[in-house]
């Protein structure tokens, strides 16, 4: 009984310096940490969108040969707040809008398993050579849960209504003229390269423009009271603050889903969200706390219920000014990351089997993951670093910046007795978080515990590492990496993009701007009788990205009767 | 008639000062609402349009004698979070809060009357003193806190509740009472002490006066006494008390709701703040402030029917 409020604090504890971090810094788009994206879409030329593959280390486990899927059942799954409405022009959504959404909508493209955009409801979507003119084919035969049918100028109206909304145009403000070639063809002329313009197809957290809605109820005013997709379930009914209800999608253009009706329930206090899904009283509950993921593991053994880790998303890291000493020497930033052992900080933070090691910016089964020279874990090594640098310049004496949560400090504690076995002297600074990041901002800093960095497509890193944004918080930069991640930026062609990020990896492995302590992870938690979270099939029956964040994919959910 | 006539324009004056105080409050608070329905990355253009066809560029007293000549006429405007009218969300969520909030009154005197009885018969007794612990721990102790281990305990550990979720009195009477229990208990908890500690001390007082000497002296028996005798004349306070604890127990709302999520007035309350939704926090100040005023006016006529001197004083007054 008195180890529950500990593990419940380092939760908040980590979530608030994570969220601090991400909501203050701005450098990355929205989207940039919590979707995986891909690699090649069969016969299209889709330019592949950004992070890592999803790792399902903890794979449920009930799923047995003799259980055969079959259509049934009501799921129960918590969100964390309403939404103001579902329709993708006009409405921001967080989780729980998405996750109506990705039951009613189906969106333009998706994720493969890897990590790759990857064409969905659209048969194809591919650009000429300069990525200024794209063409979108769309699925024939598909229809609107109105009984109206997909077309290409349905494409045009979601777009068009994106266009004039207020909130929302300015994602598409480099489409110039939409030409509807024939019922399934659209072709889409940009103001100038847009290399990247199938990522925001995907329907993830900033991207809303890639769920298809039927223009009429785009064109109704109650439209976002009453969605209207191509998606596996149809709507039902919403009652705000309480439920919304869908049901499955009958004449669904793929084999409907299995569910009869998922029922979304906004729990907006997080541990009444954990509560009720303990209780029984939903079936499924995600979080992105690693605590309460390993909290959930040993039941998942047992049989008692399901637990699915999502793709990684944006990594923790420790964040050097290399424009100060000791730290303008790669040498000292070296050693340091040299002497931190990573089981040790993931058995602290209770996170071993749910955070990943990372040596870069994006996660090893990542598409655009590729190896460098990252230091591996050698304390005699760094010490001899640190003492080499010693005798020529003088003692690594320095502060290390976190903010006045207890729990960061004692982490920041970690840190410094593993720096001290090495002969490195960290002062822990404790600032309110909005101080440190002023402090960040400014540069006035030696080294500071730091997230939403890397994890995304890694376009969205542009301004984390590039000389010339005004938000290359940590200073390091070479003309050579600018060159790369300009030219990367430029690319259509994924193998092609990679090739300049390996270089930017290699080049961050080199010189060592950050330590990688680690990749963020959500899980999702179902009952046993539930099968199937985790899983998403791809129309050509290949494996798509179920989760992504605390977004979840479930026409291929299914209750054990 | 006069004395009733007297407390209706009163009334209607609380609700204008009241209205109009929480309109230019709220019409000062920070944040833009033509921001907040477009989003932060609109254009300016798209933005000034929106606050054209709200009125928003128009001065706080002309804004306010627009919304409460729309108000009376049953318009409070639409929310923009759940795209409903604001008086339709607000009917919607009306019945819950009113259930909870007269369960948790009805939790909190049923725990309280006893409490105060006990004590008033056993003044300075250990059991006086151990009830004014307790009391004093139930006071002390937050509801937030309380509402969690609730839920822990009855709804997780023991599976008698469910943790979240509302049943309409309409669709199951007995459903809807249990659906509400846990939280009733939350809210309720806080104002027992105080319920408690007046009652007891108006019991005291009473137990001195010469009638209850005289129902003494005829034999009766103490359960008569306190029953037929005691209790009226001593709960004068406790329900004026009931009265002005609705305040503290709508703002309690806020947090119970939102922790059982339960789709009532609180949470529609917080959410419209949270999301900058002017328009449905005007409208929720309104029903709430109704239902404040209200209810002390209902308190007021009982006490009137409680003691007919009250009404004799004011009426000299």
């Amino acid at each position: 009984m008195t180890r529950r409020p500990r593990r419940m604090h380092r939760g908040l504890a980590v979530a608030f310096l994570i969220g601090g971090v991400l909501s203050a810094c701005g450098g990355n788009s929205p989207s940039s940490g919590t979707e995986p994206v891909t690699s090649s879409g069969g016969d299209t030329t889709l330019p592949s969108e950004t992070t890592e593959a999803p790792v399902f280390t903890n794979p449920p486990t009930t799923t047995s040969p003799e259980l055969v899927a079959a259509n049934g059942g009501t799921l129960t799954v918590s969100v964390e707040g309403d939404s103001t409405g579902f329709n993708p022009a006009a409405d921001a959504w967080a989780n729980g809008g998405h996750n109506v959404a990705r039951a009613v909508f189906d969106t333009l493209a998706t994720y493969d398993a890897s990590g790759k955009v990857v064409p969905y409801l659209a048969e194809s979507i591919t650009a000429n050579d300069d990525a200024t003119v794209w063409t979108i084919v769309v699925r024939s035969g598909v229809t609107f849960h109105d009984g109206t049918p997909f077309t290409a100028d349905a494409v045009r109206q979601n777009f068009q209504a994106t266009k004039d909304s207020p909130a929302f145009g300015s994602q598409l403000k480099l489409i110039d003229t939409m030409t509807v070639v024939d019922d399934v063809t659209l072709e889409i002329a940009m103001t100038q390269a847009w290399a990247t313009f199938p990522n925001v197809l995907t329907g993830d957290i900033g991207s809303q423009v890639g769920y298809m809605a039927a223009p009429a109820m785009l064109a109704d005013p109650e439209g976002a009271r009453h969605p209207i997709g191509t998606g596996p379930f149809t709507f039902v009914e919403w009652v705000p603050d309480d439920h919304l209800t869908v049901a499955r999608n009958e004449s669904y253009w793929q084999r409907p889903a299995y569910l009869d009706q998922v029922i979304f329930k906004p729990i907006p206090d997080s541990t009444s969200r954990k509560a009720a899904f303990d209780a029984g009283d939903t079936d499924v509950y995600y979080t992105g706390s690693s605590l309460e993921i390993t909290e959930y593991l040993p039941m998942q053994e047992a049989g008692e219920l399901n637990v699915a880790i999502g793709a990684p998303s944006e990594p923790d890291v420790v964040m050097f000014n290399a424009l100060k000493a000791p730290f303008d020497d790669v040498r000292v930033r070296r050693a340091l990351a040299m002497a931190v052992d990573i089981p040790r900080l993931y058995e602290y933070l209770e996170a071993t089997g749910v955070k990943q090691p990372m040596s870069g910016p994006y996660a090893d089964s990542s598409f655009w993951f590729t190896p460098s020279n990252y230091p591996e874990y050698d304390p005699e090594g760094a010490a001899a670093l640190i003492s080499e640098y010693e005798a020529e310049i003088g003692p690594v004496v320095f502060d290390f910046n976190g903010n006045q949560d207890p729990f960061i400090t004692s982490y920041q504690e970690l840190f410094q007795s593993m720096w001290a076995e090495i002969g490195a002297e960290a002062n822990i600074v404790s600032k309110a978080q909005s101080e440190n990041i002023a402090s960040v901002i400014s540069g006035d800093y030696q080294i500071t515990l730091w997230g939403g960095i890397g994890g995304g497509d890694p376009d969205t890193d542009y301004p984390d590492f590039h000389s010339a944004t005004g938000l290359n918080f940590s200073g390091f930069s070479t003309p050579e990496m600018d060159a790369a991640l300009d030219a990367g930026r430029a690319l259509t062609d994924p193998d092609a993009r990679k090739e300049q990020y390996a270089i930017v990896q290699e080049i961050l492995g080199d010189n060592v701007p950050f330590i990688w302590t680690g990749s963020n992870q959500f899980g999702v938690m179902s009952k046993a009788s539930v099968q199937g979270v985790g899983q998403f099939l791809l129309p050509d029956e290949t494996a798509g990205q179920a989760i992504s964040g605390g977004r979840l994919m479930l026409k291929d959910v299914w209750v054990i009767q | 008639m006069r004395h009733w006539t007297t407390r209706l324009v009163r009334l209607v004056a609380v609700l204008l000062a009241v209205t109009a105080a929480s309109f230019s409050m709220i019409s000062l608070l920070p944040g833009d609402l033509a921001t907040s329905v477009l989003g932060a990355n609109s254009t300016a253009e798209d933005r000034q349009q929106v606050r054209e066809e709200l009125h928003l560029d128009d001065p706080i007293p002309v804004r306010y004698v627009r919304w409460i000549g729309d108000a009376v006429q049953g318009d409070l405007g639409i929310s923009y979070r759940t795209k409903q009218p604001v008086a339709e969300a607000l009917g919607e969520r009306m019945g819950l809060t009113i259930q909870l909030v007269l369960m948790a009154q009805l939790f909190a005197l049923l725990l309280a009357v006893p409490m105060a009885v006990a004590g008033a018969l056993k003044q300075g007794s250990i059991l006086d003193r151990a009830l004014s612990a307790v009391q004093l721990a139930m006071m002390a102790t937050p509801g937030y806190l309380v509402a969690i281990a609730l839920m822990i305990v009855f709804a997780v550990k023991l599976g008698w509740f469910d943790t979240t979720g509302f049943v309409r009195f309409t669709d199951s009477p007995w459903g809807s009472l249990r659906s509400l229990l846990l939280p009733a208990i939350a809210l309720g908890l806080e104002p027992v002490a105080m319920y408690a500690r007046v009652l007891r001390t108006d019991l005291v007082s009473t137990f001195d006066q010469d009638f209850m000497w005289l129902a003494r002296a005829k034999g009766n028996s103490t359960r008569r006494i306190v029953l037929r005798h005691a209790l009226r004349p001593s709960s004068l306070g406790v329900v004026t008390l009931t009265g002005i604890s609705l305040g503290r127990m709508i703002g309690g709302t806020v947090l119970v709701e939102s922790i059982f999520a339960l789709p009532g007035l609180g949470r529609f309350t917080i959410e419209s703040i949270a999301n900058r939704d002017f328009q449905a926090l005007q409208g929720a100040v309104v029903v709430l402030t109704v239902a404040f005023v209200g209810v002390n006016f209902i308190v007021d006529i009982l006490l009137g029917v409680i003691d007919p001197r009250t009404r004799a004083v004011e009426r000299a007054a």
